[in-house]
């Protein structure tokens, strides 16, 4: 089970914002091989000048291969599908509402306590959405405990 | 090939297919309204003044939007990220840079520019009226002052086979052919007052002299088949002209800057720039570079060599020869000497100096001493009170002073240094007045008059220095 905090960057070729998330995570883990399901939910909206961007929910169903099972700072191989959905609003135009579905990848980095094995420091970065014009990158920090 | 790698390539290439495909029908929504709030925007339109209502066929015209920012103040030109379209069914084409070029036929046609969420539309009626001659030289009445340029929008008539006729702008297609013939309105002689000069499809009067011309515009009438002359067009060129100085190109402050002397060694190159001082019709005065449109000479050609940049706003000059000297003279208006009427069109820069008559109001000179030295000023450095100033950085000081001494000295290209505080040379140019003033008769000090910044210019054979003392 996980805890994290998500920075969100909604990326186009003409600019970004960086909405905040908070996303709970549960998941099955089997030596080096984890999967897990994310939702994450906001707490902050980002601008782009008169542009406000928020994503209300985004879920994740992702694959974890941990490369180096044997050292102490795991680094994990994510893959999976995410679907986020996202709310914008402009001065003078009616608000926008869209939801994007796509592969997700990325990579992980996680260590356990030393004084709590079982409770794991992570740090990821995952494409969740990778478009034509549209990109959608979540950075996240948090821990992870392991039952 | 085993089992595990092929079901591993089976769902490695399932999953780069899944990655290609993207809902760009539902990005584009959200990208647009990036590209909008990118650059703060609340609305788009074209420039005033930049569309017309009529075109002619086979010509073309360039299309440029502004936006609106959302202060609703601010206006921005815009040249990246536009869709341009046209109507449906249209014959007529525009290109993404926003180059309409217009069909063969009559037709009508709706221009769309689009900006991210943003667009705005603009009517134009393709017209199979032909050119026939220039009637107007612009739409409303030209004001130009002698050696200052003013872009200008030449009319055209153009007859449709029926023989009605459209009066409008002429198009790009044409204005290039036209041959301007300009002449002095008291004597009916070529005139050497003005030249008009069309350079990618905009056509500017230059006015080199303060008088009166008849301007006529010579052009193939399609229409007829023949060359037709227009009519006079009686224009004139106003003066205005309060003072013309010389400064150092480098020079932003054009009210402030001065130049009668500067060194350069040979095979160095100094720019200088003609600031003209105009009189505006409600009272205030115009600082302006003018060196394109005034007449340059020089007294020893051998000594340097001068010449117009590429965009003539500044006239270099090329020391040649040690331990001599070029007078750099500059005139608006009518000069004494012969000008041929290439120099006219491609900027007056003589190999002998420029004079003007003795009384004569419409030429005013300037004139500025080049010295070719062995060594040249590479840095000027300057203490207040005994303190180091940087140049254009404030200096704060802890007490109210009665007086400000500056001390100059002077680093040179040989690795010499010298005080040059008292040299005549040095300009000190006191630019807070009710802050402190000048001791007569003592370069370089002041007396305190109350607290503020003070900011005195001080130049030395073209290095500039500004001291900003800050007096509490």
């Amino acid at each position: 089970m996980g805890l994290a905090t998500s920075l969100m960057d909604i990326r186009t070729d003409t600019g970004s914002t960086s909405p905040i998330m908070a996303d709970i995570s549960l998941g099955y883990a089997m030596d080096a091989h984890k999967i897990e399901l994310v939702v994450m939910s906001s707490i902050k909206d980002d601008n782009l000048n008169q542009l406000i961007t928020d994503i209300p929910i985004a879920s994740s169903l992702l694959y974890r291969f941990t490369a180096t099972p044997r050292n102490s700072l795991h680094l994990d191989l994510i893959l999976g599908y995410s679907q986020v959905d996202i709310e914008a609003s402009y001065v003078n135009v009616p608000g926008f509402t869209e939801s994007y579905q796509g592969v997700s990848f990325g990579f992980g980095l996680e260590e356990s306590l030393k004084s709590i094995p079982a409770l794991k420091f992570k740090i990821d970065f995952i494409q969740l959405y990778r478009g034509d014009q549209l990109t959608i990158n979540s950075y996240n920090v948090g821990f992870r405990y392991e039952f | 090939m085993s089992f595990k790698s092929i079901y591993g390539f089976f769902i490695c290439s399932l999953l780069l297919i899944l990655t290609a495909c993207s809902d760009a029908d539902k990005e584009k929504e959200l990208v647009d309204l990036f590209t909008t709030a990118s650059q703060d925007l609340i609305a788009i339109d074209f420039p005033a003044g930049t569309t017309q209502d009529t075109i002619s066929i086979n010509t073309f015209v360039d299309y440029k939007i502004e936006g609106l920012k959302s202060n609703g103040i601010d206006v921005i030109p815009l040249n990246d990220n536009i869709t341009w379209s046209l109507s449906a069914g249209a014959i007529s084409t525009i290109d993404q840079n926003g180059r309409l070029s217009s069909g063969s036929v009559a037709e009508v046609v709706t221009i769309t520019a689009k900006f991210g969420i943003l667009t705005t539309t603009s009517d134009v009626f393709v017209s199979a009226a032909k050119f026939d001659r220039v009637i107007m030289l612009n739409s409303t009445p030209v004001h130009v002052n002698m050696c200052q340029a003013e872009q200008i929008e030449p009319i055209g008539s153009y007859l449709n086979d029926d023989g009605t006729e459209e009066i409008r702008p002429v198009d790009n297609t044409i204005i290039n052919t036209i041959t301007w013939i300009i002449r002095n309105q008291e004597d009916d002689t070529p005139s050497q007052r003005a030249f008009i000069k069309t350079e990618n499809d905009l056509t500017e009067l230059q006015a080199l002299e303060a008088g009166n011309v008849i301007i006529q515009a010579k052009a193939m009438s399609l229409s007829s088949g023949n060359i037709v002359t227009s009519v006079d067009f009686n224009q004139t060129l106003d003066h205005n002209l309060n003072s013309l100085k010389l400064c150092l190109r480098s020079e932003t402050d054009l009210a402030a800057c001065s130049l009668s002397n500067t060194d350069i060694t040979e095979n160095a190159v100094v720019s200088l720039m003609a600031v003209g001082n105009y009189q505006a019709t409600d009272g205030t005065t115009l600082n302006q570079n003018i060196s394109a449109y005034s007449k340059w000479g020089t007294d020893n050609n051998s000594s340097s060599t001068i010449a117009f940049s590429a965009d003539r706003q500044q006239l270099n000059v090329t020391g040649n020869t040690q331990n001599t000297t070029t007078n750099i003279t500059v005139a608006c208006g009518n000069i004494e000497q012969t000008v041929l009427d290439s120099e006219i069109e491609n900027g007056v820069v003589l190999d002998v100096p420029v004079t003007c008559a003795s009384g004569d109001i419409n030429c005013l000179p300037s004139t500025a001493a080049i010295n070719i030295v062995d060594t040249t000023v590479t840095s000027l450095d300057v203490t207040a009170n005994g303190s180091a100033l940087v140049d254009d950085t404030p200096l704060a000081l802890s007490f109210t002073p009665v007086t400000i001494i500056l001390k100059v000295t002077a680093n040179y290209s040989d690795d010499s240094s010298q005080d040059v505080t008292t040299d005549t040379n040095v300009i000190y140019n006191n630019r807070s007045v009710p802050i402190i003033i000048g001791i007569p008769a003592s370069p370089g000090e002041y007396t305190v008059l109350t607290a503020g910044e003070a900011d005195i210019q001080i130049i030395f054979q073209s290095q500039i220095f500004i001291a900003r003392i800050t007096i509490p």
